[in-house]
């Protein structure tokens, strides 16, 4: 018997392809899949996302309430929003971002405010506004995005999952001083962001005021923890009648898709300049403890996978990079410093989405956004710490 | 008739929903292969890993090549060689409970997992180089011909052919050997 013969029969009758493993599989595969898009869309959107969630979640409310836990709660809740068709919320969100000045270090408490109404036959209509202004109005036209079958999936999916009873009553607690009812969604398994291999549990929760029994406030709770920044304060959410005239004199900005073409092509500070048409900002070559390592030439797209049609910025990265990382090579600590000449959909969907001057940043989590030379700047870092640093450094290099 | 794989991931640049079809059309292929090749945990886990890298790199695929297949062979080989201890480790589990199934006479557990275990060949694979056993195992259980190898590890083709040749060898000798102590101890 030849040896490949012996070979091909070694192990040949291990079970392989079986169903769990196979789900788990494709259960990554989405959520890298997902996470794509969510560079374009989630990720881009999640402020008009976080209150779209919440319209739908007070729109399954409002419709009908056959779930478990404590129905007298869950059925006032949904009396206390009322049935008309088009869901009206306003929420406050990035809740504990901050606007720094970077020469004193002087912190004011900032958030993203947007109201939003949601009418299954216009679509979603958000206006983010940024310290008492309107910065942006955002609209979704039903069968008019690129990612309206996501959008399709994603309004459904939840709505659903409400309809399917996938809430129910957990506890009692007070919330910015109003005694709550927390709900509490079944949990959703799924991998880490972006090309992560490991399955984590989440489970989306729901403040409902004991008083009005409306809901006032959610966040996210992955693996038992909640997560950091994932806070949004509903300041209203009522069902209303069509108000089809907000929609048609709306003159919004209407997100196309357009995000990060998700690669970074090491260059030089000469040719970043060249391609971006003005020099870079440039911070010394260490940032604390962390060296330059990086100069890349970044793509945005202007519109949804328009590769053709791609704006340039540049990366300065500052710490080691991992080179057998799958996805975004980033390894902690590190700063990484996006710098782009113009405002476009990427550099909005950033931070809170916000870009003071005069040497201040707004600074959300792990990412600091601001103007500078009239470069909109992007600093995210392995931690909050540093990216204040890398923002500090920016200012200083102006 | 169906679309090949190249215009499958030509579409995934535009609608990453269409990469599922690549899921569909090889998941069980590469994962039966990292299954014989590692334990059942990290084989599951490469697998999944696997596709969520193909995913991401996809706009890499050359699209003049239809088959993906050697494209994921190839993920999925630099993958296993972050895991060459668990490899090795799973092939001396492999030899050490064939060994004590016959020693002890009783019937093992995992029966079906381990009949096609053969002691002198996982012994004989534990000696070739991580490259030469990549090279040989592509040949032998993902059925690569050395075009197809060649790819999948970004290797040209001699390379590929004299690893096989030399890997080839060392498990016929190992073989040969191995019968000749069975004959021997059999008396």
């Amino acid at each position: 018997m030849g040896e490949l013969t012996v070979l091909r029969a070694f192990r040949t009758d291990v079970p392989a392809g079986d169903e769990l493993a196979r789900a788990r599989a494709m259960a990554s595969l989405r959520a890298a899949i997902d996470g794509e898009r969510g560079s374009t869309a989630r990720r881009g959107l999640r402020v008009l996302l976080a209150a779209a969630v919440v319209a739908i979640a007070v729109t399954g409310l409002a419709v009908t309430w056959p779930f478990g836990g404590s129905p007298s709660v869950l059925a006032q809740a949904s009396a206390a929003i009322g049935n008309r068709p088009v869901t009206h919320v306003v929420i406050e969100s990035g809740l504990g971002g901050s606007l720094v000045d970077l020469r004193s270090g002087k912190r004011t408490a900032v958030y993203t405010r947007s109201e939003s109404w949601y009418d299954p036959r216009r679509g979603l209509l958000a206006i983010v506004s940024f310290r008492g202004r309107a910065v942006r109005t955002l609209l979704l036209k039903p069968g008019a995005n690129h990612d309206q079958d996501w959008f399709q999936t994603y309004f459904t999916g939840y709505k659903d999952e409400l309809r399917a009873g996938a809430f129910h009553v957990t506890s009692s607690g007070v919330v910015d001083g109003t005694p709550v009812y927390w709900i509490a969604s079944k949990p959703s398994w799924g991998v880490s962001y972006p090309y992560g291999t490991t399955v984590h549990k989440r489970v989306e929760q729901v403040a409902i005021s004991k008083a009005t029994y409306r809901p006032v406030y959610m966040r996210t709770q992955v693996d038992g923890h909640v997560q950091p920044a994932s806070g949004v304060r509903i300041l209203t959410a009522e069902t209303v009648a069509p108000r089809p005239a907000l929609f048609e004199k709306a003159h919004p900005y209407t997100p196309s898709g357009a995000g990060d073409s998700g690669l970074s092509t090491r260059t030089t500070l000469a040719q970043a300049e060249a391609a971006m048409g003005r020099a870079p900002l440039v911070p010394a070559g260490t940032i604390g403890a962390l060296h330059r390592t990086w100069i890349g030439e970044t793509g945005y797209l202007t519109g949804y996978q328009s590769y053709k049609n791609q704006l340039v910025g540049v990366e300065l990265y500052y710490g080691s990079r991992d080179p057998n990382a799958y996805g975004t090579p980033y390894k902690p600590p590190f700063i990484s410093i996006t710098e782009f000449p113009h405002r476009n959909a990427f550099v909005d969907q950033q931070g809170l989405g916000y870009f003071p001057g005069n040497g201040k940043a707004v600074l959300e989590d792990k990412t600091a956004t601001l103007k500078a030379r009239g470069l909109y700047v992007v600093v995210t870092a392995s931690d909050p710490v540093l990216a204040l640093a890398g923002a500090k450094a920016l200012i200083s290099a102006t | 008739m169906h679309a090949g794989d190249a215009s499958v991931i030509a579409e995934s640049l535009e609608k990453g929903e269409a990469f599922m079809t690549i899921f569909e059309r090889h998941f069980a292929t590469i994962h039966r292969y990292l299954r014989r090749r590692l334990s059942r945990d990290v084989a599951d886990d490469l697998a999944a890993e696997v596709f969520t890298t193909a995913f991401a790199r996809r706009a890499s695929f050359d699209l003049a090549r239809s088959d993906a297949l050697p494209w994921l062979y190839g993920i999925a080989t630099n993958l296993i060689r972050n895991h060459l201890r668990v490899e090795e480790r799973e092939l001396r589990s492999l030899i050490e409970a064939e060994v004590d199934r016959v020693a002890s006479g009783e019937e093992p557990i995992d029966t079906l997992l381990r009949s096609s275990v053969d002691p002198a060949l996982a012994e004989a694979l534990l000696t070739l180089s991580p490259e030469d056993r990549d090279v040989l195992l592509l040949f032998a259980w993902g059925d690569l011909g050395y075009e197809e190898i060649s790819i999948a590890l970004d290797s040209p083709v001699g390379t590929v052919k004299s690893r096989l040749n030399r890997a080839r060898s060392r498990i016929r000798e190992a073989l040969i050997a191995g019968a000749e102590t069975k004959e021997a101890s059999h008396g």
